[in-house]
């Protein structure tokens, strides 16, 4: 195949993933507009996800913090300007650094997981044996997973906002002797709360994100035990792209 | 009644079915044969919209069933359940939920109620002493009975079986022969098997429909089909390894 010819096929590849996407993405909003979540499923999702998340996104923020610290660190020695430690960290931490990677670890490993179990269930014929017995793929299987995904990343986002803190808070004082006490009031002076929420709200678009495409990618699997791995490959790919095209719309709107 | 009406059906450029008409009365038990690969699953699949025909039209009690959307076929599939050919139970959950899973989500029942009902179809089966497995944990033949089981949940007017006796112990086989005869005779159920199993064919059958190249072959009832002088028809009933039908 000649370069052109090869862009060309790639592209189109491109365009079909996010033509599928697009679509699967309007069937789930239009699932929105008659709401009938299935409450054990529901249940039954929040807790998988909470509990497979929930240990890697702790770990994951408490070194996020720990690190903002010692990039921050050099400068506030050199300026002895101590007392914007607390700021510095929890700007960038609470706006942007912890719900991109919690986002990030969180796709790497629900959504992985979740690409992964749908399109098993894809290639097995269990999808379709709930189509057959007239229970409605998107709504059982779909909404549920998308409404964990999305209640799990805001949830994270808090626990992981204290993880962050617990490893700023730390990291300043073990490596460059800041008092918690000097931390906590320059973080509670300049951090306001529109920051944190600012976090929260990206989080959760980033959850109702990974939630789609991963659950889109799933059902769309073909090809057998193969085509599950591509699924997955290009499910977390493709997370982790909207993630940061979606933050940086997101980043410019919510100044 | 189901009526198939010159039904076409190709993957890519694989010709699966090529023009097949077949009815099935109400109440009968007709059953579809035919070589692996013959096209019987995509014939069945067609009935309840998981495969669309590429052309001809499939009648489900005279309405047609060809132009219909996704969102058509749900009260069709509550009266026309399918068990798949692999069982497809869902390996997430017990065989009890597996079976109670209809009930809950159609008759909204809660999951107390549902799981009792659940418990007298596995009964239905004999499968009630491993209500509580996972579908992972037991053999293909057992899997088959929950997959019938979970099937009859909804107490369905027509039932398609898609292989109901293979894998399956020459005792229980029989058993789920005398389940789907008497499904017809006491309840009216109408049924569509797929079979290769000689002795539920001529068993059961009402009518048999031979598929071979994509078209019927012979739709006749067990007494045609053992007098037919086909060559393809006779190498099949007997099972023989040398014939005419090209593997
Ligand atoms: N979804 C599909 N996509 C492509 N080919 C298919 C699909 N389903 C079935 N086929 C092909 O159609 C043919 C008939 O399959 P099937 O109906 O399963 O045969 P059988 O008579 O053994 O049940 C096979 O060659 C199979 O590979
Ligand atoms: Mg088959």
């Amino acid at each position: 195949m000649g370069l052109v010819a090869r862009v060309g096929a790639w592209f189109l590849g491109i365009a079909a993933v996010v033509g599928q996407l697009t679509l699967f993405a309007g069937q789930v909003a239009r699932a929105t507009l008659r709401p009938r979540l299935d409450g054990l499923e529901t249940w039954h999702n929040l807790y998988r996800v909470g509990v497979k998340s929930l240990p890697i996104v702790a770990v994951t923020a408490l070194f996020a913090g720990a690190i903002t610290v010692v990039q921050v660190g050099a400068y506030v020695v050199k300026l002895r300007a101590y007392e914007v430690v607390g700021w510095g960290f929890g700007f960038s931490v609470f706006r942007e650094i912890g719900p991109l990677l919690i986002g990030l670890m969180f796709s790497g490993r629900v959504g992985a997981n979740n690409t992964a179990e749908l399109g098993t269930m894809t290639v097995t014929e269990q999808v379709d044996a709930l189509r057959a017995l007239a229970i409605d793929p998107i709504d059982y299987l779909v909404m549920p997973r998308v409404f964990a995904m999305l209640a799990m990343m805001a949830a994270l986002t808090v626990i992981g906002d204290v993880a962050a803190i617990v490893g700023g808070v730390a990291t300043a004082y073990g490596l460059i002797g800041v008092d918690p006490y000097v931390f906590w009031n320059s973080f509670t002076e300049y951090v306001a709360l529109a920051d944190f929420l600012n976090g929260l709200a990206k989080s959760t678009v980033f959850g109702l994100l990974i939630g789609v495409v991963s659950c889109g990618f799933g059902l769309n699997v073909r090809g057998g035990a193969p085509g599950v791995g591509r699924a997955v490959n290009a499910s977390v790919v493709a997370s982790a792209v909207g993630i940061f095209v979606v933050d940086y719309f997101l980043t410019w709107l919510l100044q | 009644m189901i009526e198939f009406i010159d039904v076409h059906k190709a993957f890519g450029d694989k010709v699966v079915l090529a023009g097949v008409t077949l009815t099935v009365e109400p109440g009968s038990v007709v059953f579809i044969i035919g070589k692996s690969g013959a096209g019987k699953s995509v014939l069945v699949k067609h009935l309840v919209g998981l495969i669309r025909p590429d052309g001809g039209e499939i009648r489900f009690e005279g309405q047609a069933i060809s132009a219909f959307a996704e969102r058509d076929f749900y009260p069709l599939r509550k009266r026309c359940a399918m068990v798949f050919q692999h069982s497809t139970l869902f390996d997430s959950m017990t065989l009890l939920d597996n079976v109670a899973l209809p009930l809950r989500k159609h008759q909204r029942l809660g999951q107390a109620a549902a799981r009792e009902g659940a418990m007298a179809r596995l009964a239905q089966v004999r499968m009630d002493h491993l209500a509580q497995r996972m579908p992972g944990d037991i053999g293909d033949g057992l899997r088959k009975r929950v997959a019938i089981a979970r099937a009859l949940t909804l107490d369905p007017e027509y039932v398609i079986f898609d292989e109901p006796t293979t894998g399956l112990d020459p005792v229980s086989a029989r058993h789920v022969d005398a389940l789907i005869r008497q499904l017809s005779d006491e309840l009216g159920v109408s049924s569509l098997v797929v079979s290769h199993d000689l002795r539920s064919i001529f068993g059961v059958a009402d009518r048999i429909v031979m598929l071979y190249q994509g078209k019927v072959r012979l739709d006749g009832t067990p007494g045609d089909f053992r007098a037919s002088v086909d060559p393809v028809i006779r190498q099949f009933v007997r099972g023989l390894a040398e014939g005419p039908m090209e593997l």
